[in-house]
């Protein structure tokens, strides 16, 4: 770099600064979030990871456009699915051994925050990916429509699929034993 | 508790001191890739085009549509209200279209769907839009140049009624996939048994393990051959066959401690063999001499007592330079003892004679030079996928060239190659150079190599082929060896070794015209074998023949049970083509799928092109 680009950086490199510090507190925040939402469909981590880190650095890289959308999480969000679907494709085979991971033995009631979650991903991961996805982004709190212009899906659809979600998910509850409301437990 | 308690309790979580560390790291990564790639001015969304998902758009459809676009979704729109019918571009592309080129009708899409998929189709669709239900289906698409594909369709339905968007997904690969892993499966069910190794009575080699074992030896080194023979004579005459059994048992165990780092085989009732490698004939003269004289010395060998035993010994020491096989190392070897018999002599030495007359040594000679000097070249012909209707291998075929540089049938020279064993030098070549060739193309293709069964019966074939698939970086996956002359198998244990070996690398096997005698079928009942190639005498009269018919269809029925795909050679019209299809034949090679090319112009258009244009302006 020459000595006369440098003089000119001096405003540049001020709104470089307050960009980056915006997309840091932004990634912190969100970044759970598109874990979370990949990981409701994809069981293998390290691709989750991967895809997540390609879609935020996406993110960082187009921040001045992003962070103008009214929810730049959403377009994060789309980004790391397309990112994750074009990695499942590249993928030779599935890795089958890790269909049946641990569907046999029964769980045990989630104790803390974190176990909950953990166990609420295990069920969407026994979904149609489909369901599983627009079940994780609505647990999430996005709204039907917002919900089917991420996933490219009729409101329509959206509306039946997460029906379907939430009944199999129900089911798949009961047959592990979380049947009863708590409070009304026996004993 | 129940799900709604656990989705409650899940949707508090904070992160973990770990997790906010994870993250902190990840953001700084993040930060570090961005900036870097915006340095060089690279683009991290890559060919991923998205705006902001959330921005209105005037009506779902549309919206639905610039999905499409930007996602490069397949997708077909029907629009109710004013019965439009519209694709997307790789909707066009996928039905085998240029975008833009064709305008979609009811008519166009009801063609593109297999016949036999049609009424599904239609009533799965009629189902949703009577539900306004999404409904997800599979179906078989033909495509404008009649080949197939296996597709996935997810049929949604408009707001308000308002039509209807398909969208549909090429799932070819992963159906194929599944398919081989099903067959694989079946195949591992069947397990190709292995032959009879070991004799159950005395528990060494049987004779046709140990002439194998002698084999192997005789042409990977040097070494000796000792074979002992026994008569074993009761006081009252012949022994009993419990007695028999009982001197055999006795021999063996003897044979056993003598030679400890020898291989030991059960070649007749009364006569044993030991193989020891890098030995020289004097060792084995000791040897055969302990042997001999310990079981001479045996005074009472069964329960019955009084059983005397004679033995004599016969040695053979051999090198790979004798160019002998197995059987005659044991001719020599017996022959040996047998004048021992005659002449009282303990132990008899024969030298094998080896294969080569002078007329041979000519004839092994002009082999060698054509080989070394690279008067042959190779030429690939298409094979047809049945099911896809399109051509996915091709085979390797040798042509030989002659003083004129032309190329031409490899027949007399095969035979010839094949008569003085010189043929795994010139399927070595054909391995070598065709590797090479795949290994510079694009690998899309899959190739058949052909491989005599005289290679696969000598040592050295597998590791040549590794060497080189992993010198010119070849998919494994997408070579399958053929097994041509396959009465050429003169060692069984070689043959699979060999198989064995070479599915592990992760090639594939075939068996080469098979009906046409040469016990194929203990092949295919000892070797790992993927796919059968129907002789052509089969295919070329099939649509009048009742006889091949018949053949045929019970041959693709036989492999479909042990897990192994079908392929017909010498098909030479569409008719047949399509009888084969029917039959349930999986690939179809011969002059009306297409004829043998160059190899180079298989692979690399422009070589063709530039030898196309050679041959014109020249």
């Amino acid at each position: 770099m020459t000595g006369e680009h440098e003089s000119d950086a001096g405003p540049e490199a001020l709104d470089q600064a307050i960009l980056d510090a915006t997309f840091a507190g932004f990634f912190s925040r969100h970044r759970p979030a598109v874990e979370r939402f990949l990981s409701s469909w994809e069981r293998d981590r390290g691709m989750v990871e991967e895809a997540t880190q390609d879609a935020f650095a996406a993110a960082g890289q187009k921040w001045e456009d992003v962070r103008r959308h009214d929810k730049p999480l959403a377009w994060v969000l789309l980004v790391a699915r397309r990112k994750l679907l074009t990695y499942q494709r590249n993928r030779k085979r599935r890795p089958l051994e890790l269909l049946g991971d641990g569907l046999d033995e029964q769980p045990t009631a989630p104790s803390t925050a974190h176990e909950a979650a953990e166990y609420v991903t295990r069920l969407l991961q026994r979904l149609p990916p489909h369901q599983a996805e627009v079940m994780r982004l609505s647990l999430d709190g996005w709204s039907g429509r917002e919900i089917a212009a991420m996933t490219g899906h009729t409101y329509n659809t959206v509306r039946s699929y997460r029906a379907d979600a939430r009944q199999r998910m129900q089911q798949l509850a009961e047959q592990d034993g979380f049947a009863e409301p708590t409070g009304r437990r026996r004993g | 508790m129940n799900l709604d308690d656990i989705l409650a309790m899940a949707s508090v979580r904070t992160p973990t001191k770990l997790e906010r560390a994870r993250t902190a790291r990840a953001g700084r990564r993040g930060f570090e890739t961005y900036r870097r790639a915006t340095a060089e001015g690279h683009d991290l969304l890559g060919e991923i085009d998205v705006g902001d998902p959330l921005a209105p758009a005037p009506d779902e459809a549309t919206r639905m549509a610039r999905f499409a676009q930007s996602a490069k979704l397949g997708r077909v729109t029907w629009q109710a209200g004013v019965e439009a019918l519209s694709w997307s571009d790789e909707m066009a592309l996928l039905c085998g279209e240029a975008p833009g080129a064709v305008a979609v009708s009811s008519r166009l899409l009801e063609r593109l769907i297999h016949p036999d998929d049609r009424a599904m189709v239609a009533t799965t669709l009629a189902k949703a839009w009577h539900h306004q239900t999404p409904s997800e289906f599979a179906f078989r698409l033909l495509r404008a140049d009649k080949s197939m594909r296996y597709v996935q369709c997810l049929a949604e339905i408009l707001a308000g009624g308002a039509g209807v968007v398909a969208t549909v997904q090429d799932v070819t690969e992963a159906q194929l996939a599944r398919r081989e892993q099903q067959r694989l499966r079946r195949r591992q069910t069947i397990t190709a048994q292995r032959p009879p190794g070991r004799d159950p009575l005395t528990g060494l080699l049987g004779r046709e393990s140990f002439t194998d074992a002698v084999d192997t030896a005789a042409r990977s080194g040097r070494g000796v051959l000792l074979l002992v023979g026994i008569e074993p004579t009761g006081r009252t005459g012949a022994l009993s066959d419990a007695d028999t059994d009982q001197v055999s048992r006795i021999v063996a165990g003897m044979l056993r401690n003598i030679t400890r780092r020898g291989v030991c085989g059960l070649v007749e009732a009364t006569e044993f063999g030991i193989l020891l490698t890098e030995a020289t004939a004097e060792e084995a003269i000791e040897v055969s001499g302990a042997v001999v004289r310990s079981l001479r010395d045996q005074l009472t060998l069964t329960s019955s007592a009084g059983v005397r035993l004679l033995a004599w010994g016969g040695v053979a020491p051999f090198t790979a330079r004798d160019r002998a096989g197995g059987r005659e190392l044991l001719a020599s070897a017996r022959a040996a003892w047998r004048r021992g018999r005659r002449e009282d002599t303990e132990v008899a030495v024969e030298p094998v004679a080896g294969e080569a007359g002078p007329h041979d040594q000519a004839a092994r000679d002009e082999i060698i030079t054509t080989v070394a000097g690279d008067r042959l070249c190779l030429y690939a012909q298409p094979i047809r996928d049945l099911t896809l209707n399109q051509i996915t291998r091709h085979e390797v075929l040798l042509r030989v060239l002659d003083a004129k540089d032309r190329p031409g049938s490899p027949e007399t020279f095969l035979a010839a190659a094949e008569r003085v064993g010189e043929v795994p030098a010139v399927d070595r070549w054909v391995v070598d150079r065709a590797l090479a060739r795949i290994g510079a193309g694009p690998q899309t293709s899959h190739h058949q190599i052909n491989l005599s069964g005289q290679s696969i019966s000598r040592p050295g074939l597998l590791a040549h082929i590794r060497q080189a698939l992993d010198r010119y970086g070849v998919e494994p996956d997408r070579i399958t060896f053929e097994i041509t002359e396959s009465a050429g198998v003169d060692n069984l244990t070689a043959a699979v070794e060999f198989a064995d070996g070479v599915t592990r690398a992760g090639c594939l096997l075939a068996l080469d015209d098979f009906g046409t005698g040469h016990a194929p079928l203990r092949l295919l009942k000892h070797l790992p074998i993927d796919l059968v190639k129907i002789d052509g005498s089969f295919v070329t009269g099939l649509r009048h023949d009742l006889f091949d018919q018949t053949t045929v269809r019970s041959t693709v029925d036989m492999c479909r049970k042990l897990g192994i795909r079908t392929a017909a050679e010498y098909v030479q019209d569409e008719a047949t083509a399509d009888l084969l299809r029917d039959y349930g034949v999986d690939f179809a090679q011969g002059y009306a799928i297409g004829r043998p090319v160059p190899m180079a112009s298989a692979d690399s258009g422009v070589e063709f092109v530039s030898s196309f244009l050679g041959r014109m302006i020249g």
